[in-house]
């Protein structure tokens, strides 16, 4: 087996559902080379300081504005890829990541794996080239900067109540949701570039603090693949998703047809043929929470600008 | 002229009755053999999942409760070198791995549950296999969430007998059944039930694709080519597992040498 390709594994996810992935099964099916075929729109990977998905692993991560400053950090970096491992086990990453988890316990192959390349890095022959862009990057004076520029294009907050905005094309979700009617005709007046860097933001957030289920897990995942890509694209470059690419998305979105979080949220969203989200929430009505609602809002809002737009 | 029209509805709605039932029965017919398709597939499945995890798993397991092992000397010397005592960086080491230890355990129990179900499969004669068999798909069609008498709980206890070959169970739940009650068949009902049976059909087809998709299906259908081939490909990846396990012992044994056999 590949030893850029070791870790494979995240001991803690594992899910009943049959038809859901089982991390012990998909490292069977890994080893026997049985999930070869299955190529992604781009290569994605989670940032070991902040958790989020990401689709550089060397660069500053548009997020937190951290990069791998150390040859083994530059390691974890590569080893948190989807390259290595499935979209299940990047999210559990994630969460473990924001929950502050230890990520050699998570994954107890890692450790192992991180000596290996120390102890014989010629025997690796992808690393030498990163561990020389780190040395470039920490040589550049601009590199902080840089990161920063681009960090603080997803941090936007209202003006008003200082909150975050949450949504896309509607006024302050805080300023709004359980006011008065006079509070409900703020203005948004964020820009188109702005208005799908949060649209998308919200769709990753929902992604991969809560998504556990979808009616066709392959086009979900497609479709994080893509997020992640054109919002990276929307950051880096200021570039909006044309219009080929919004179709791609429209048409992988219309295939996952019915996702949500059944664990944490008991919610999802159904899309209907033309495209359209609703909201589904749990069937007991104790159940549903305003957090649920809130966070079920907030994705529909923003899928619907971001189809829109 | 309004007497003609109520006329000619009251000669059509027989007619529109009988089509619509007609409809309904070859519907019906199609959702059975869905239905039945959809079950077969689940269970068949859940019976590569837990031959797998029980051949294969549990080596995973092993090799993730070495590696486990390994990291814990390796944290320990980190600890040492930070001018720890053995036994202080042990203490500290083993609470922090605690966790995931307490997951591996209930991870192996989990394993020795479906042992225990393809062990009491195995134990069935070949005549209450059949019963077992005809029993489920009659309990199958009435309890299918998809249909109108369904209940998914039921439903999920039907599966779960006939995968652990709990023949008793069915026979139970078989005895225990109640009638359909009567059914009203006005153009409306019948329109609506129509209308029903459309959406199970499209939702139990779209669910046995995404199956289709599932891991354990391209597991299953691997291994049955291989067993054309005369190749058990879980033996193969069984063998595997070990040998990475061989290797990984001796560096737990090492480690063990090195700390003194602590």
């Amino acid at each position: 087996m590949d030893k850029d390709r070791q870790i494979q594994k995240i001991p803690k996810y594992s899910i009943d559902k049959i038809v859901a992935k089982s991390a012990l099964a998909t490292r069977g099916l890994r080893e026997l080379g049985l999930l070869k075929d299955k190529k992604h729109f781009t290569i994605i990977y989670v940032c070991q300081f902040c958790g989020r998905l990401i689709n550089y692993s060397s660069t500053p991560c548009i997020f937190c504005g951290n990069f791998p400053k150390t040859k083994r950090e530059v390691i974890i970096a590569q080893a948190l890829s989807s390259e290595s491992m499935e979209i299940d086990s990047l999210l559990a990453i994630s969460k473990a990541v924001k929950d502050d988890e230890d990520l050699e316990i998570t994954i107890a192959n890692l450790r192992n794996l991180i000596d290996e390349i120390l102890e014989n890095p010629s025997e690796f022959k992808n690393y030498p080239p990163l561990f020389k862009l780190t040395e470039l990057l920490l040589n550049n004076p601009d590199t902080d900067d840089r990161a920063e520029e681009v960090t603080s294009k997803t941090k936007m907050f209202c003006d008003r109540c200082g909150n975050e905005v949450i949504l896309a094309n509607k006024p302050c979700f805080y300023c709004t949701v359980g006011k008065n009617e006079g509070d409900k005709k703020l203005e948004n007046n964020l820009t188109p570039l702005q208005k799908n860097i949060i649209a998308l933001n919200g769709f990753l957030l929902f992604a991969e603090n809560y998504l556990d289920f979808s009616n066709d897990k392959d086009a979900t995942t497609e479709l994080i693949f893509v997020s992640i890509y054109a919002l990276n694209r929307l950051l880096e470059k200021d570039e909006l998703p044309n219009m080929d690419l919004k179709k791609y998305w429209r048409d992988l979105l219309l295939r996952s047809e019915y996702f949500g979080s059944e664990k944490t949220l008991n919610a999802g969203i159904e899309i209907d043929s033309t495209g359209k989200p609703s909201i589904v929430m749990g069937s007991e009505k104790d159940k549903v929470s305003s957090k649920a609602l809130n966070e079920m809002i907030r994705l529909v809002e923003n899928i619907l600008y971001f189809l829109k737009s | 002229m309004t007497k003609i029209i109520k006329s000619n509805i009251s000669l059509d709605e027989p007619l529109e009755k009988r089509e619509l039932e007609k409809a309904i029965s070859e519907k019906e017919k199609k959702l059975n053999t869905l239905i039945e398709k959809i079950e077969q597939l689940k269970i068949d499945l859940t019976i590569v999942k837990q031959e797998y995890d029980v051949k294969v798993g549990r080596l995973y397991l092993k090799l993730d409760e070495l590696d486990l092992e390994i990291l814990k000397f390796k944290k320990i010397e980190d600890l040492i070198n930070k001018g720890l005592s053995f036994e202080e960086a042990q203490k500290i080491v083993e609470e922090t791995l605690r966790k995931r230890r307490e997951q591996i355990k209930e991870e192996y129990k989990k394993l020795g549950e479906e042992e225990k179900e393809i062990e009491s499969r195995k134990s069935i004669s070949e005549e209450e296999k059949e019963e077992l068999k005809k029993l489920w798909y009659k309990l199958a069609h009435k309890y299918h969430p998809d249909k109108a008498s369904g209940n998914e709980e039921m439903m999920k206890k039907i599966n779960k007998a006939y995968t652990e070959g709990d023949l008793e169970t069915l026979r139970v739940i078989d005895q225990g059944e109640i009638g359909n009650g009567v059914e009203v068949k006005t153009i409306k009902a019948l329109k609506n039930k129509l209308e029903r049976l459309e959406k199970s059909i499209n939702k139990i087809s779209q669910e046995f694709e995404q199956l289709k998709k599932s891991e354990w299906y391209i597991l299953k259908e691997n291994i049955k080519k291989a067993k054309k081939q005369k190749r058990d490909i879980l033996s193969e990846l069984a063998d595997k597992v070990l040998s990475d396990i061989a290797k990984k012992e001796n560096q737990v044994g090492e480690l063990k040498k090195k700390y003194g056999q602590r």
